[in-house]
């Protein structure tokens, strides 16, 4: 590792003047999870290190005025996936903040760093987009034209390309917010893991399904995993399954979109149309479970 | 950039200056003599480093020691209290839970910190929680027993299962 | 790591062999190419910036005109550069072809063949051809730009 120098800021203000001192060469460190790792394999050579660890106020968990909740940047992954409220309220995030790594790793972790990080094979970024969720982005008082500002982005627009997202110079994550599940709605999140339990997904897929009183599909999201440069949002399945009968037929008819919708890249996990047909039967199982648990 | 830090380790407070890189795993090591915590991967994946930060599961082969300035830092080390071995270590010796011993003292802070949170795992929950530890002996049967009688034996019951010849937990 | 990649730019073959084969004309449509200067006959130093997922690579080096045939119009080029900082360094040869398509379109073929050395071989190849393409796509839009008569 290149030697570098490290800052602890005590406070927001504090983390938000070192950004602006040190610009391009500064990098934000949380758990460190994979900052340090890509800093060990020199991939990144940051000059300087802020780390965010003593920043108040950032660690915690809470619900919302809607009835959502809301996550600060700092809290581990491990906090997500064992708070109470989050399994009472969203439990299709726990059981996505679940599957990421170990749980060391989890416990490493931070849910801002994990945004922040903007690798499409991770496990919490389909199940949040399919869930409508929120980056809380904050900015020093004269940043961007704005006063000491919060940009909320969905986290579906965070991410731009290859671990490249839309945190703006100057910006931090500062928390993520997820409106509560739609009444009537049942959720899934599915992760193909053929080889080790703690690898990256071959391929990942989140499905929110809503059914109106007939039974029918009155809303569908189903965010895909692993299988792209981002995480990519399947708008056409979508599109079929809504106002249509959740059967096999209709189901299976909207997965089949799914192949073409993915752009995966070929690694030792498989080739690129093995994954675009691993993704369509993932979409397929998505969608089914979550159907199943939607109450009409 | 050399800083001064300051890290409690197993209770005990050390002032060091380091340089910004240094990885916890290496102050442990090199600066404190704490040989016990072994690198195994250093990429965080294989457990043979961990060790506790403040209570939480830390890989330290991928922390950094001055980004945890002002930590508790829990190493295998301080698990024996007053000559008496951790009821997880002593029942790594007892059920033979370890051969070449490398992954050893992430093993058994693994196992302590799950009991931390869970003082009663079922066996599945020891699975799960231990999967992030690798074992390159593949001695895993032993090492889930070991940990299965450590919940059976109880952390308040310390260790009192005769043998006390358990240095070999954290060599 | 070999990469094929073909565009379409409209103008003439000979009008766009000019224009390619006039390094530091054409340096503007490179995608992060920077402060080409002539190092000597037929070969030019500069740097050239790219990132790939967490990597940013700033790569200084040079680039030499190996061997040119206007009449076939194909072109060899080498680069050789390194990123210190990283710790790793690329050899390219370049072969590239242009293929008249009609009066006012040709066709680019462009072949790079890499050798990625350090730290840079540690890049995954399938993002690496991705990007790879992405740049000559985006060399080809500029060099459509450039070539498209003003007015």
């Amino acid at each position: 590792m290149i030697d570098f120098q490290l800052h602890l800021p005590n406070s927001l203000e504090d983390a938000f003047a070192l950004l602006e001192q040190y610009g391009d060469d500064a990098r934000l460190l949380s758990g460190g999870t994979a900052l340090i790792l890509q800093m060990k394999q020199r991939f990144a050579q940051p000059g300087h290190v802020i780390g965010l660890r003593r920043l108040p106020g950032l660690g915690d968990i809470g619900e919302t005025a809607d009835g959502g909740v809301r996550i600060g940047a700092l809290c581990s992954q491990r906090r997500v996936e064992t708070s109470p409220l989050v399994a009472g309220r969203l439990p299709l995030v726990a059981q996505a903040y679940r599957q990421v790594a170990t749980p060391r790793i989890r416990s490493m972790a931070t849910v801002g760093g994990g945004l922040a990080h903007g690798d499409p094979n991770q496990d919490p970024p389909p199940a949040l987009i399919a869930l409508g969720a929120a980056a809380i982005l904050s900015s020093a008082p004269d940043g961007n034209g704005n006063n000491g500002g919060q940009r909320i982005l969905p986290v579906e627009e965070l991410f731009l390309d290859y671990f490249d997202t839309d945190v703006r110079p100057g910006e931090i994550i500062t928390g993520l917010v997820i409106p509560p599940a739609p009444a009537g709605s049942g959720a899934a999140y599915l992760k193909f893991l053929p080889r080790t339990a703690d690898d990256y997904a071959t391929v990942s897929a989140a499905a929110v399904i809503t059914r109106d009183a007939d039974g029918h599909c009155r809303e569908a999201r189903l965010v895909l995993g692993s299988v792209g440069l981002t995480p990519i949002r399947a708008t056409a399945a979508e599109d079929l399954l809504r106002g249509q009968p959740l059967t096999d037929a209709t189901i299976r008819a909207a997965a089949a979109t799914v192949p073409a919708a993915v752009d995966p890249l070929e690694d030792h996990r498989g080739s690129v149309d093995y994954k675009r047909e691993m993704a369509q039967v993932f979409a397929r199982r998505a969608i089914e479970q979550a159907a199943g648990s939607a109450a009409g | 950039m050399a800083q001064r830090i300051s890290l409690s380790v197993n209770g005990v407070s050390h002032e060091r200056e380091t340089p910004a890189r240094r990885l916890l795993v290496d102050f442990l090591r090199y600066d404190l003599g704490l040989t016990g915590t072994k690198e195994g991967c250093s990429v965080g994946v294989c457990g043979a480093c961990t060790v506790l930060v403040d209570g939480e599961m830390t890989a330290s082969c991928i922390t950094l020691a001055a980004a945890v300035d002002g930590s508790e830092i829990t190493t295998i080390e301080g698990l024996a209290q007053d000559g008496r071995l951790h009821p997880v270590q002593q029942a790594f010796i007892d059920y033979g839970g370890f051969q070449c011993g490398i992954c050893t003292p992430g093993q058994v802070m693994a196992a302590k910190a799950l009991l931390e949170v869970n003082p009663h795992p079922t066996e599945a929950e020891i699975r799960d929680w231990m999967m992030g530890n690798l074992c390159r002996c593949t001695g895993y049967y032993k090492i889930l027993e070991s940990v299965v009688k450590a919940v059976g034996a109880g952390l308040d019951s310390g260790s009192d299962s005769g043998s006390d010849s358990g240095a070999g937990a954290s060599q | 790591m070999k990469l094929e990649n073909r565009c379409l730019v409209p103008a003439d073959r000979a009008t766009t062999w000019d224009l390619v084969l006039d390094l530091p004309k054409v340096a503007p449509c490179v995608p992060g190419l920077a402060g080409l200067a002539p190092d000597g006959e037929n070969r030019f130093t500069g740097t050239l910036q790219a990132q790939a997922g967490p990597l940013r690579v700033n790569l200084s080096g040079s680039v030499r005109i190996v061997a040119q045939d206007a009449e076939k119009g194909e072109a060899q080029f080498l680069l050789e550069a390194s990123d210190r900082r990283i710790g790793g360094a690329v050899r390219t040869n370049i072969d590239l072809r242009l293929i008249p398509k009609s009066e006012d379109l040709t066709e680019l073929v462009i072949v790079t063949d890499t050798a990625f050395m350090g730290h840079l071989g540690a890049l995954g190849q399938p993002i690496i051809r991705r990007k790879a393409a992405a740049a000559v796509e985006e060399f080809a839009r500029n060099l459509a730009g450039a070539l498209r008569p003003a007015g």
